[in-house]
């Protein structure tokens, strides 16, 4: 991927977590754990395959990491965004053909990260609540169908997709 | 440039868990609050902006598009504004009584930012930072008590450490026998209690101030902390357990003060809102907000605050 590219990755990554703690936690959906960068990085993931969706995951969670109010050890985030990417870059190839590919893919990546996140609450408080983070699976399944189409939309703008076969 | 990413979040990791406070990470995150702060601070005053105009205006533009009508909508905004001004205005002086009972110079701010439920951490950011004389470690509360702690302060943001995080806690005495405490926060849970004498007779509605630390941080004294709900008796046990329903609630605040000098003098629990009567009725005012009935109940003792206390 191009250098424009990466900014303009990083930049819709900066614009959703900015959303998600000042606008969607506050608002009467926070219950539903809303995360529209999980969502960011589920589409790039779906446009270029793992890799690049694990890359762009490590980046997004270092961002969480680091946007105030900035919770837990800094990294614990990057490696679950990293590994939500990387396994919604494996419906990349199905996503060519189908929009709703994003569904399951998006309901993979908020498993993983529920997982992460569990694991990370219960190594630092001792306790966990399980069925607030569920809540989040479905939320980023629905969103995934508005969210993901849009973010793959600017980023064709930026960095028009080269042909398959330049790609091998 | 996977791998790269990787390394880097390795050490990150490593880095943070080996540095205690004020770190190169922690350097790393104020560097970061410097930015992001008034990026979060812009978001949500743009909201609140939008979300007054769109209260004043649904649908009245589009019918009538005549000049007079514009000015009617127009004055009909700054109605609901001046309402919201108000509300914001009875929150202010509710903060400002419970500040000024215990004598705490405060500073007020907003909160502009929550960290999202599914990070298991209930942490808000504020819009005040080092430059208004914040620091970390300095108490945090509101018109109905206390709110939390700073855990760190960027130069225009600080981040708070809400009350019923998982890994707060504090230090409280009860209201009249001054017996000693600690209450911690469980999520969404009522807060823990746990009194230090097993032998304490405590009963439901019981309320707590904070102790106070050594050299009042992270907590001033005699800031109200919640009610006892219940209390265990657990037999061969040093200490009795309970639960707590703190004044404050989390999910609504807004505005806060943050102190940032600790009183000349213990005020101990001459700062909690009075005992509720049964007869009257200061909820039947519908009032959105709680804290309006603060300011009912503390002109109702004014003993509180002609308490002796130099």
């Amino acid at each position: 991927m191009s250098a424009g590219r990466w900014l303009t990755v990083a930049g819709l990554l900066l614009i959703a977590r900015v959303v998600d703690v000042a606008l969607l936690a506050r608002s009467p959906l926070a219950e539903l754990g809303p995360d529209l960068m999980l969502l960011v990085v589920v589409a790039l993931a779906l446009a270029e395959g793992s890799m690049v969706g694990a890359a762009v995951g490590v980046l997004a969670g270092l961002l969480a990491d680091l946007t105030p109010p900035a919770t837990g050890l800094l990294g614990v985030s990057a490696l679950g965004y990293g590994l939500a990417g990387a396994v919604a870059g494996r419906w990349s190839r199905r996503a060519r053909y189908s929009r709703l590919a994003a569904v399951p893919a998006a309901a993979a990546a908020a498993v993983v990260l529920v997982g992460v996140r569990m694991l990370d609450a219960a190594l630092r408080n001792g306790q966990t609540s399980v069925t607030g983070l569920a809540a989040s699976v479905p939320t980023a399944a629905v969103l995934a169908l508005l969210v993901v189409p849009a973010v793959l939309a600017v980023d064709r703008r930026v960095g028009p997709e080269p042909p398959e076969v330049l790609r091998w | 440039m996977l791998a790269p990413l990787l390394v880097l979040t390795v050490v990150l990791l490593v880095l943070d868990a080996a540095a205690g406070p004020g770190g190169t990470t922690d350097r790393l995150r104020s560097g970061a609050a410097a930015v992001l702060g008034p990026a979060e601070r812009g978001a949500s005053s743009l909201a609140r902006a939008l979300g007054d105009a769109g209260r004043g205006l649904t649908g009245r533009t589009r019918r009538q598009l005549d000049a007079l009508q514009r000015e009617n909508d127009a004055l009909r905004l700054q109605a609901r504004t001046a309402e919201d001004d108000r509300r914001r205005i009875a929150d202010l002086d509710a903060l400002m009584r419970v500040s000024g009972l215990g004598r705490y110079p405060v500073v007020p701010a907003r909160v502009i930012a929550v960290a999202p439920l599914h990070d298991e951490a209930r942490r808000v950011t504020i819009d005040a930072g080092s430059g208004d004389g914040v620091r970390a470690g300095m108490s945090v509360l509101n018109g109905d008590g206390l709110v939390g702690r700073v855990l760190r302060a960027g130069p225009a943001t600080c981040d708070v450490l809400l009350l019923t995080d998982p890994g707060f806690s504090v230090g409280v005495r009860l209201e009249g026998t001054g017996r000693i405490g600690v209450a911690t926060g469980a999520g969404s849970a009522p807060m823990r209690l746990s009194l230090l004498d097993a032998q304490t007779d405590v009963r439901r509605g019981a309320r707590l101030v904070t102790l106070g630390s050594a050299g009042d941080r992270p907590f001033v004294p005699g800031v109200p902390v919640g009610e006892v709900r219940d209390v265990r008796v657990s037999p061969g046990t040093l200490s009795r357990a309970g639960t707590v329903k703190p004044y404050v609630d989390p999910a609504r605040l807004d505005l806060v003060g943050v102190v940032v000098q600790p009183p000349r003098t213990d005020p101990r629990d001459a700062v909690l809102p009075p005992r509720p009567s049964r007869t009257a009725t200061p909820r039947a005012t519908a009032s959105p907000r709680p804290t309006t009935n603060a300011s009912v109940k503390t002109t109702t003792r004014p003993s509180a605050s002609t308490e002796p206390r130099r």
